[in-house]
């Protein structure tokens, strides 16, 4: 009901703008058998359009006042915050997900379904049952918190919790990539390396690894762009230092919309240009070519 | 040399088991065996990609069943290539040399090359390359290390018939001038003849016989053996002892056999073996049955005649002997075959 409040409004010819000019497209030079297609990309479109009116209309009404946001000093350091955090969550989560992932791909054990379920929970976890779950944890009474906090390293309204809260989310994806991409490489690369003199360390990393680059550069990606986006772990761990997601919405309930709406065009500004970038990095031309 | 004791491993409910062979230095040795066999596995095993659970294998009387790959030197082809698809041609002959920290690599890769005639495929990527020219860079990759051994798994077997011969004379030439050991699997019985110094024969992870190509053409010891190399014309019968031969009672006729059995056997007769003619004539040949045509197919290069003798004889003929012999269903005819033709065994 809501969604089709929202779409009336000026929306409406809009959307039939776009329907009707890729209805045109389609006949124009369609064959009967393809008129499922037409059907289907029409209803596909709605989604489509879903995702893009919002973001487009957010953008287009705070372009005018985008500049109030880059000039305020508390909105660059937010974006800054979320970027670095991103950075280290990412990193981190490469450093133990590619082992992880390497040996999900070529071991079968006893439990090994758990763990894939494991790895796969934090998309399904509210995020602030997970922010809550990484406060007990890591507070400075914590299991991991209290050793942690004696060699200097909080987490509560610190840095390295909003790392922590990026990096729970943004394992899977990681995980999920890098896996797909061992899954594809044929062991038997491995054993052909293994016949010319390599370990089985020098044939991971002379064969293996350099074979998932692409998947190892999108489950980055993904990575980044799913700690960038998270709100609701780190408003739960660490509010403070704001990150761009935390700051907005303290504007947003603090000071109004209006307020908020520059800041978040901002943000979707820069996020959206370093996904478009690292997408088409990792898709434009396979890094190596497949069999 | 190889020896190999008594080998066995088990891969769920597929078994490699009572494998013993030895296996000379400079010898060309073919494993033959339908598919699922347990050939590539026992490459495999040998490779030491897996180690046996059971039994030992030796080289040069030292033993390496626990050692791992990189430490045996042996190198290895699969059938389907296994190049390194991130690497170019160059790179992936290189690689073993890289890794072992080789020098003079460059002239190395373009004298192996030039031998497998890929240099000018060097900057390639795999990928972009035929099936032959993969199979040749593959056996480049293996042969750069010179390995004392090398383990090919049906190197022939994923490209055309025209490729995989030009393949097939190329490895025979580099057998002769490399003089390594060749360990070599197959399911094709021409392929395993033309090159094997020795065959062994194996179903469902067991060898069934070991031999130079002639006994395993002529004198198989088992009724699959027979049947896997196309023997043709297996019977069984009673043999009893006669004077220089064993004559066998199939029921009908007899069957003279230079071989010296005694009671239940299984006999063959290769159906090149066997001659066919107007009227029987004086020969050496023990065997003369006169019977009729019951069957004549056209096998592309030869025709394969059932002649019924008391029992279907299948013989192959050239088209010539057709006309010749002016052969059609129903025609009476000899067939002739030495009594040394017919092979015997127990099963």
């Amino acid at each position: 009901m809501i969604a089709i409040l929202y779409f009336l409004d000026l929306w409406v010819p809009l959307i039939f703008f776009f329907g009707f000019s890729l209805i045109a497209l389609y006949f124009f030079g369609v064959k009967k058998e393809d008129i499922t297609f037409v059907i289907f990309s029409i209803l596909g479109m709605f989604l489509v359009l879903f995702i893009f009116l919002p973001l487009a209309e957010l953008m287009i009404d705070a372009l005018p006042e985008l500049s109030r946001a880059v000039e305020d000093p508390n909105t660059i350091n937010a974006i800054m915050v979320s970027m670095t955090g991103a950075f280290v969550a990412t990193l981190i989560g490469l450093i133990f997900g590619v082992p992880l992932a390497y040996t999900l791909s070529r071991k079968d054990f006893h439990g090994k379904n758990l763990v894939e379920g494991l790895i796969d929970l934090p998309m399904v976890v509210p995020h602030t049952v997970a922010g809550i779950a990484l406060l007990v944890i890591f507070s400075r009474k914590g299991t991991l918190g209290e050793p942690l906090s004696a060699a200097g390293i909080n987490f509560v309204d610190a840095f390295p919790g909003i790392v922590v809260a990026m990096l729970f989310v943004s394992i899977p994806f990681i995980v999920n990539q890098v896996r797909e991409g061992f899954e594809d490489v044929d062991p038997r690369l491995e054993l052909v390396a293994m016949s010319l003199g390599a370990d089985r360390k020098k044939a991971f990393f002379t064969v293996s690894l350099p074979l998932v680059k692409r998947n190892l550069l999108s489950g980055a990606v993904m990575g980044w762009a799913r700690a960038i986006s998270e709100f609701g772990a780190i408003a739960v761990i660490a509010f403070y230092p704001h990150t761009a997601p935390v700051y907005i919405y303290k504007v947003f309930t603090e000071v109004g919309l209006r307020a908020a709406q520059p800041i978040a065009a901002l943000l979707l500004l820069i996020t959206l240009s370093i996904f478009i970038i690292l997408r088409t990095v990792t898709k434009g031309g396979s890094i190596y070519d497949k069999d | 040399m190889i020896k190999i004791e008594d080998i066995a491993r088990s891969w769920g409910d597929f078994f490699l088991s009572d494998i013993s062979l030895n296996i000379d230095d400079g010898e060309y040795f073919v494993v033959l065996g339908p598919t699922g066999a347990g050939k590539t596995l026992f490459l495999e095993l040998l490779a030491g990609f897996y180690e046996p659970e059971n039994g030992k294998i030796y080289k040069d009387d030292v033993e390496i069943t626990q050692l791992p790959p990189q430490k045996r030197g042996f190198g290895f082809v699969y059938q389907d290539y296994m190049l390194f698809p991130h690497l170019n041609v160059k790179d992936n002959i290189a690689y073993g040399m890289k890794i072992n920290g080789k020098s003079d690599i460059d002239r190395k890769v373009d004298e192996l090359a030039k031998k497998v005639r890929v240099y000018d495929l060097l900057k390639r990527k795999p990928s972009t390359l035929s099936g032959g020219e993969r199979q040749r860079v593959a056996i480049a990759r293996a042969l750069a290390l010179e390995p004392d051994v090398l383990l090919l798994d049906e190197p022939f077997g994923s490209v055309d018939y025209q490729t995989g011969e030009t393949l097939r004379d190329m490895m025979i030439d580099l057998h002769k001038s490399l003089r390594c050991t060749i360990i070599q699997v197959t399911h094709n019985q021409e392929e395993a003849v033309i090159l094997g110094d020795r065959i062994a024969v194996m179903k469902d992870g067991k060898i069934k016989q070991v031999g130079n190509p002639e006994d395993i053409m002529r004198k198989p010891r088992s009724k699959f053996v027979a049947e896997f190399v196309g023997t043709g014309n297996i019977f069984h019968g009673t043999a009893e002892r006669k004077k220089d031969v064993s004559m066998v009672n199939l029921g009908d006729i007899e069957i003279a056999s230079s071989h010296d059995f005694h009671g239940d056997v299984t006999l063959t007769i290769r159906p090149e073996d066997i001659i066919l003619a107007e009227n029987t004539f004086e020969s050496s040949a023990r065997n003369n049955f006169k019977g009729k045509v019951k069957e004549l197919n056209d096998r592309g290069i030869y025709h394969e005649v059932v002649v019924d003798i008391g029992v279907p004889l299948v013989v192959y003929v050239t088209r010539q002997s057709i006309e010749t012999l002016n052969l059609k269903k129903g025609k009476e005819i000899w067939t002739i075959f030495k009594a040394s033709s017919v092979h015997l065994f127990k099963e």
